[in-house]
């Protein structure tokens, strides 16, 4: 969100659209990565599939987003723009935070 | 903004909800938790004496504890995380983000349909101005 707003979505409409996009693909990203690392079993951070799964997934999650967006807000390249950055942004973060 | 309380407090519930009631063995090293307790010597183990050896079994998480070599009867640890979920936990939780999801949907729909309102105002008016932007354009 903070990149969002920096990004030039600061409206109030314009950041619950962007929080209500979150809500819908954080969890689902999340439990998926739970679910995959369950059923592979322990160390499964460690395996060579595991980062570009993640990538492919967050690529998904990406275009979802921005479908999403362009619905409740309408919007261009610039949306598209900032979407990328905003999923940058959290994918940097979720690595450091897992410790990828 | 009133109309998007409700579902952004179901919302951030249903979120904390699935984040504390689903085990995390994929999140950062630290925060698994054991969820074995005390236990004696299993099928095995080596009894010298009064001390039980137990065999260290593979664990899928480094945070768990090693076996301990300790009086017979009070052997603790190697067991600690065992990462699995239990298809239960998985279910309420796909159903919590599932609901989490529709409400955000929700907020979606209304906002889209608040975005898309000004527009058709003016289009019906001809002494109407531009509908304001959320900047999502620029």
């Amino acid at each position: 969100m903070p990149v969002a707003a920096a990004l030039g979505l600061r409206s109030r409409r314009a950041l619950g659209a962007v929080v209500c996009v979150n809500l819908v693909t954080n969890p689902a990203l999340n439990l998926a990565a739970i679910a995959v690392a369950d059923l592979a079993g322990g160390g499964v951070r460690a395996s060579s599939w595991w980062l570009p799964a993640l990538l492919v997934a967050e690529l998904v999650v990406t275009v979802v987003e921005w479908l999403l967006l362009r619905w409740a807000l309408g919007g261009g390249a610039r949306l598209a723009a900032t979407v990328v950055l905003m999923n940058a942004a959290s994918f940097a973060v979720g690595l450091a935070i897992w410790g990828i | 903004m009133t109309r998007f309380v409700l579902p952004t407090v179901l919302a951030v519930v249903l979120v904390t909800a699935v984040l504390t009631f689903v085990p995390a063995p994929v999140f950062a090293d630290g925060v698994a938790l054991p969820n074995e307790g005390p236990k004696t010597g299993t099928p095995g183990s080596t009894v010298l004496a009064d001390v039980v050896i137990e065999p260290r079994t593979p664990s899928p998480s480094p945070t768990s504890p090693a076996p301990r070599i300790s009086a017979a009867g009070d052997v603790q640890g190697g067991g600690g995380d065992t990462g699995s979920t239990t298809p239960v936990v998985l279910a309420v939780s796909a159903a919590a983000v599932a609901l989490v999801a529709g409400a955000s949907v929700f907020g979606l729909r209304r906002i889209a349909r608040s975005q898309a309102q000004p527009a058709t105002d003016a289009e019906t008016s001809a002494t109407s101005e531009a509908p304001p932007t959320d900047g999502a354009d620029g």
